[in-house]
């Protein structure tokens, strides 16, 4: 009698045997399947005349031919005759490599030759990819086979915020790789699901996505709604969103150099308090030099030190240091017959002195004021931290920044989120609980770019995060288009990787795809807009393929 | 668990000598062919003006096919002992005989079309003996033999001659039961109804069978194809008599000779060449020509011959199953007809392996 649930069989030979790990089977002319689906394969049981079931996800399918050669297609042509069209159909078909996952009863023989192939159920699938037993269970998106069942996708929280494991790195090329959204998909599922011991840091570093993130996304249709539902979360923007845009002295710009936000939207979020202007006076500035000049190559670390020096002035203004500066270089100009090793460099003071001469220029750098507060909302960077706490989303802006600028007030909240765990802030003086602190960076590998040498300040203040992090609580999203460009020991620490859409040449040309296997890596290079590979430290597979909603905040059009 | 050859000295008393089991399909030519009978004359209505003919058009490659049923009988035999008995030494012969039946529906089944008739293709194991083993000892062969755990097993006997070689003998007497396997699977086709004008069976090889004892009217949609043959025949009449090999060296693609009809037996068939391959692209001239048969039923047909149209339209659909090939795949590429060959593939997928056969001895 026919069974309709069986729609290949195993298929053991000489040269291609089944083993513990993997398995072969051809698959019915009717069939569609493709990479990633999970197959139930019944097995031996250790109970006599029992059954247990092996499930397996397949990795790669082949279409083969009784044809020995390419020949064979052309004599079967009439010898080269592209318009025969042969009587007869060559014998052939599909065979699908699988990758062991499970066994209902933990066995770990190979499956039999000849073994009938069914559709994975459910409940199989959910248990052969490891997503039973999730203690925290963080949405993750949903897998989508091709019989059409779909299953949720959770995270094990406690790998992504700790204690277990932390930190999640996205890559993937722009525009299809859908690197942001994941993020903010995941930090929405955070918001949701952990409400109270989880906040949310975002910088934003290119367009105006990131910056009205609390207000619902209208244009989203119903199926696009009950995508979120398939993965168990409510389709709602952020709850509790503060936003901190580089500050501005243009008034008619309402203080802000944000550019990319539309002036309705920063009114709203002016009348409803929710958004600031973060500024540098020069008394905390002074402390944060060696931030600001993260991307200048240093091998000797002399513009380190000329920062720690200007550490001891105490100038009125931003202009005050920078004649201080101009005073150091003249006086070690001076001073020609140093002794080697002792003093900084003429050269260094010189250089020091042209960086900081041009890099304090920008608005941001500015006097504490009194006026117009209202009209001005300047704040601190420390006040950003102290804005951190459960449940709560808070949004700095670094977009109209230039890249240094970027860098300065990235690492300058990271060490200050740092501290305020640590405790050791007298600047930042006592804060509430900020809970797990989830701090998002797109670029990642501007701030951590992979490179001989030594470190820069910023990468290892990152590289402090992503080390030490786990057991303080603070916890990195990163993102960057191509993994090859992050530091190692970033990526290392990592205990979710995903991986969206990106180019052959990074995928076969570096050794950061080395984990994944030949059709993993062909999937990569042409996965659809809102598909991704995930690699979790809980997960059974080395990588499921997933597919995640829209977002459901406000887009820009 | 008993081994054949343990059970016939302990149970049987046959002095058995084993044999480090060979193979003796490669050795042995046992061709049909070989014994043909000899070809008489013309058998086409009206009568044809040369030798050799054009086919006709090339058929519409979406024509439903002429051939439906698509039988292979095929054969293992091995040598796996030698026997001692009655001061006589001779070899003990084992073999496996199947047929197989597919039927080829590309509408009704997808894919390549083809399936297997259900319960139609088997396997028969059989140990080959002498009549210098007497009917009582073969039966109690047999009593033991279908005890046998692993398979049933028959008797094959044949008539030992002193001036035959004993392996010919035994591997023709398999040869003849293969034949009888693969006729009454025709038979049983025809008789189940499922064999039309346009729905035929093709056989693999020959129909002049050895022994035919079965209804001939039973072959009446049945056509013989056989991919090799003898050329040293005469044909032809009178100053036009050539042998049948330098007829078929003038073939050109797509063009068979005239039918002729030969007579063994009661019957009488009518059997002609048709070349599928271009001669440049074939080793020798006589490659890539197939020999097709087909019995002379009816009194006009046994008096007459065959219609030419008839002859043409099979030709034709012969002719259109050239593609695809299983060049590179078996030797026989240019005169092996693609569903005939997946039908002898299945065919040799239902034999038992020979490390498997062996461990029964």
């Amino acid at each position: 009698m026919n069974n309709p649930d069986i729609f290949g069989r195993v298929i053991a030979t000489e040269n291609k045997p089944t083993t513990t790990t993997a398995l072969r089977f051809w698959v019915s002319d009717t069939t569609l399947l493709r990479p990633f689906d999970v197959v139930k394969v019944p097995h031996v049981s250790r109970k006599p005349g029992g059954q247990s079931f092996t499930y397996a996800i397949v990795q790669e399918l082949e279409h083969l031919t009784d044809a020995i050669g390419y020949l064979s297609g052309v004599v079967s042509s009439d010898f080269g005759d592209v318009n025969t069209e042969p009587r007869n159909i060559r014998l052939g078909t599909t065979v699908a490599t699988a990758e062991v996952l499970y066994n209902t009863e933990d066995i770990e023989m190979p499956v039999r030759d000849g073994s009938a192939v069914m559709w994975a159920d459910r409940e199989g699938v959910t248990e052969a990819l490891g997503l039973r037993g999730i203690k925290q269970p963080l949405p993750a998106g949903y897998f989508s086979m091709s019989n059409d069942v779909e299953i949720p996708i959770h995270f094990e929280g406690d790998f992504v915020v700790g204690p277990e494991g932390a930190h999640v790195n996205i890559s993937g090329i722009s525009g299809l790789a859908t690197k942001t959204s994941y993020a903010m998909f995941l930090m929405c599922a955070l918001q949701q699901k952990r409400m109270k011991d989880v906040s949310l840091v975002i910088f934003n570093v290119k367009g105006g996505d990131l910056l009205n993130i609390d207000q619902p996304n209208v244009a989203m249709s119903e199926h696009e709604k009950k995508e979120w539902h398939k993965c168990g979360l409510e389709p709602r923007p952020f709850d509790n969103v503060t936003y901190f845009h580089p500050y501005s002295k243009k008034e008619d710009r309402l203080c802000t150099q944000s550019t990319t936000v539309p002036r309705e939207t920063l009114e709203d979020q002016i009348s409803r308090g929710v958004v600031h202007n973060y500024f540098y006076d020069v008394e905390s500035g002074k402390n944060k030099l060696e931030l600001l000049f993260a991307d200048v190559d240093d091998p000797q670390s002399t513009m380190e030190q000329c920062a720690e020096q200007m550490k001891e002035k105490r100038p009125s203004s931003w202009s005050a240091l920078v004649e201080d500066v101009e005073e150091m270089t003249k006086k070690s100009q001076d001073r020609p017959n140093r002794a080697k090793g002792q003093e900084i460099p003429v050269v260094s003071w010189r250089r020091f002195y042209r960086f900081l001469q041009q890099r304090v220029k920008n608005d941001i750098f500015d006097e504490v004021t009194s006026s117009k507060t209202d009209v001005r909302r300047k704040v601190y960077v420390r006040d950003i931290v102290r804005k951190i706490k459960p449940g709560h989303v808070v949004v700095v802006d670094i977009q109209p920044l230039p890249d240094y600028l970027q860098s300065l007030v990235f690492g300058d909240v990271i060490r200050q989120i740092q501290s305020a765990k640590m405790g050791d802030d007298e600047e930042l003086g006592p804060t509430d609980d900020m809970g797990r602190v989830v701090i998002f960076a797109d670029e990642l590998n501007k701030y951590a770019p992979k490179r001989e040498g030594n470190d820069r300040a910023l990468t290892r203040t990152i590289l402090e995060v992503t080390e030490r992090g786990r057991s303080l609580g603070m916890v990195l999203f990163g993102a960057e288009q191509f993994r090859s460009g992050v530091h190692q020991r970033v990526l290392g620490n990592c205990s979710t990787n995903i991986m969206g859409r990106t180019n052959s040449v990074e995928v076969t040309n570096t050794g950061d795809y080395r984990f994944l296997t030949g059709a993993q890596k062909a999937t990569l290079t042409r996965l659809p807009k809102g598909t991704l590979l995930l690699q979790h430290a809980a997960f059974s597979t080395s990588t499921i393929k997933a597919r995640f909603p829209v977002p459901a905040y406000s887009q820009p059009k | 668990m008993n081994r054949i050859i343990d059970l016939l000295r302990d149970r049987i008393g046959l002095t058995c000598n084993r044999f480090d089991m060979l193979d003796l399909d490669g050795s042995s030519s046992s061709e049909w062919d070989e014994n043909e009978p000899p070809v008489e004359e013309p058998f086409e209505d009206p009568p044809p003006s040369g030798n050799c003919c054009d086919i006709g058009p090339l058929l519409d490659p979406a024509s439903d096919p002429l051939f439906r049923f698509f039988i292979d009988g095929s054969r293992k035999t091995y040598r796996v002992a030698d026997v001692e008995h009655n001061r006589r030494y001779f070899p003990l012969i084992a073999a496996q005989v199947g047929v197989a039946v597919c039927e080829r529906d590309c509408r009704k089944y997808g894919g390549i079309g083809m399936k297997p008739v259900a319960d139609a293709s088997h396997i028969v194991n059989a140990l080959v003996l002498p009549d210098l083993i007497g009917d009582s000892d073969v039966e109690a062969i047999r009593s033991e033999l279908a005890d046998l755990p692993r398979g049933y097993f028959e008797v094959i006997r044949y008539k030992f001659r002193n001036d035959g070689n004993p392996l010919d003998l035994a591997a023709a007497a398999v040869m003849q039961r293969m034949h009888n396997m693969e006729v009454k699977a025709a038979c049983d086709l025809a008789q189940a109804g499922a064999l039309s004008n346009d729905a035929m069976l093709v056989l693999d090889g020959s129909l002049m069978f050895r022994d035919p004892k079965f209804d001939i009217g039973d072959f009446r949609n049945v056509i013989g194809i056989a991919k090799r043959f003898k050329p040293d025949f005469t044909v032809g009449k009178g100053q036009k008599k050539s042998h049948v090999g330098i007829m078929v060296g003038h073939l050109e693609q797509g063009q068979r000779t005239i039918v002729h009809k030969r007579t063994f037996g009661r019957v009488s068939l009518g059997s002609w060449y048709l070349r599928l391959r271009p001669k440049k692209r074939v080793q020798g001239t006589l490659g890539g020509v197939v020999k097709l048969e087909l019995f002379a039923l009816g009194d006009a047909e046994r008096e007459n011959g065959f219609d030419s149209t008839r002859i043409n339209v099979i030709s034709q659909h012969v002719f259109a199953e050239r593609n695809v090939t299983p060049f590179g795949a078996d030797e026989r590429w240019a005169t092996h007809l693609y569903p005939m060959y997946l039908t002898e593939k299945y065919m040799k997928s239902l034999f038992m392996s020979p490390v498997v056969f062996r461990g029964l001895f």
